[in-house]
């Protein structure tokens, strides 16, 4: 029980530490908040709406997204995409995120 | 919709005013979305059950609105360490400085037994009132700090984890504060056994003494009342302490039953000293005795007489507040203290 736990809390970590690189490459093209988490959904990253809109909100004030509500089919909706400080955030993570990938992949593969 | 309207008003209730209206429109567009989605999905209206079913999916109110704000703290963890080391330092120096308020307090007042009691339940409850006071002040510093001045954070922790550093500059390990010291505790058991041989059995040395005229003459320094009410319970206190040392020297460290009973050899005696405080002089000398030797004129003699009692009473009044701190630091160390031990495994 403890390690089941143990394994949550760590995968967990690991979720929220991925989610803003998700989130961002996702918002290349503008979609509105329920659409971003439905698309996510579909690709297999299942996220938590008390999770996504906060962090929506957060990478909104650092500046990396842009956001403005529109009247569509007779209620406002809120459509994120990327700013341009965004996309050059994005590029230089997915960088990083192929070599974090590698060098991790290595790693798990001397453990096996 | 109507619970809905309940569930947002229940969340904003937990928001800050300034992005309340936004986040709970927020909030109703995205539920709205969802309900919509589950109704496609199900081929059904929407409906209480709906809703309830839905709001469900989502975290309790106060959670919800919590995921929308930064995490709240009085004091952050950068500024933390910072906060610690000011805290270390100043409760000490105030602990210190009420001890000896307490102590000149003790010295103006002349006390009866009954007095005792008070006196020192309101010197410890001074002493609380001025740590708590001390630390509130801190705390409320630190908290204006840390909400006004962003480069203070940068300051006190930024500069030290992120700056370069020198390794060589490293403190050195400070010695286990457990380990005895076998010369300090064997001097002590030294002259505890001087001064137990010499105040039980040849009181007669602990006097004034002068040749005049060809001939000694000698007038007892102490008083009857200490040798008879006094002096058995400091033999015994003596008689512990010098067992005490003699222990800790075989042992070669401080462990919990010797650091108790340390603990109460100390209160014993500061509660000696109070009670001698508060009774009758326990100098023998006066000012015609010191006349009679022929040396000295009477007021010559009254005025030396009176500093010899002071110097008494002071004596004691040091021995109380310096066992006071004593006792006060030795329990807070035995009591919060990380043993090495644990720290080296825990790491």
């Amino acid at each position: 029980m403890e390690t089941d736990t143990t394994t949550n809390n760590i995968l967990l970590e690991l979720r929220r530490g991925i989610l803003p690189l998700a989130v961002l490459a996702q918002l290349y093209e503008e979609q509105y908040g329920y659409s971003l988490l439905t698309g996510l959904s579909e690709q297999g990253l299942d996220i938590d709406q008390g999770t996504l809109y906060p962090l929506l909100r957060r990478l909104e004030s650092q500046g990396l997204l842009e956001s403005d509500w529109r009247l569509e089919e007779a209620r406002p909706r809120r459509y994120y995409k990327l700013s341009a400080q965004g996309k050059a955030v994005l590029s230089r993570s997915k960088e990083d995120w192929k070599r974090l990938s590698n060098v991790l992949s290595n790693i798990l593969k001397i453990e096996e | 919709m109507e619970l809905i309207n309940r569930y947002i008003a229940e969340v904003g209730r937990h928001l800050p005013e300034k992005t309340r209206i936004d986040i709970e429109q927020e909030i109703r567009s995205l539920l709205e979305d969802r309900l919509e989605d589950h109704s496609r999905k199900t081929g059904k209206p929407v409906d209480e059950d709906m809703v309830v079913e839905v709001l469900k999916e989502y975290s309790p109110p106060p959670k919800l609105a919590a995921a929308y704000q930064p995490e709240r703290f009085l004091i952050g963890p950068k500024t933390f360490p910072a906060f610690m080391t000011v805290v270390k330092i100043v409760l000490p120096i105030i602990l210190i400085l009420a001890a000896l308020g307490f102590g000149l307090q003790l010295g103006r007042t002349e006390l009866d037994s009954q007095d005792i009691v008070s006196t020192f339940t309101e010197g410890i409850s001074g002493m609380i009132d001025s740590i708590f006071s001390a630390l509130g002040i801190i705390v409320l510093v630190f908290a204006i700090l840390e909400r006004t001045l962003p480069e203070f954070k940068s300051k006190s922790l930024d500069s030290v984890v992120e700056g370069e550093w020198d390794p060589r500059k490293l403190p050195k390990p400070a010695p286990s504060p457990e380990k005895v010291k076998f010369a300090g505790l064997s001097i002590e058991i030294a002259i505890t056994v001087i001064a137990l041989t010499l105040f039980n059995f040849y009181p007669e040395i602990i006097a004034v003494s002068t040749r005049f005229a060809g001939e000694w003459r000698s007038a007892p320094l102490l008083s009857d009342i200490f040798y008879e009410r006094y002096l058995p319970w400091l033999s015994l206190i003596w008689g512990v302490q010098i067992i005490l040392n003699v222990v800790l020297i075989s042992r070669g460290r401080w462990e919990p039953v010797t650091t108790w009973i340390y603990l109460a050899v100390k209160t014993a005696t500061i509660m000696l000293a109070l009670v001698i405080l508060a009774g009758p002089s326990i100098t023998a000398l006066t000012a015609s005795d010191l006349a009679s030797f022929g040396s000295l004129a009477l007021e010559q003699a009254e005025l030396i007489v009176n500093i010899i009692r002071q110097v008494v009473r002071w004596a004691l009044i040091i021995a109380v507040i310096a066992s006071g701190v004593d006792i006060i630091s030795t329990a807070w160390k035995q009591l919060f203290k990380k043993s090495s031990v644990n720290v080296l495994t825990t790491s």
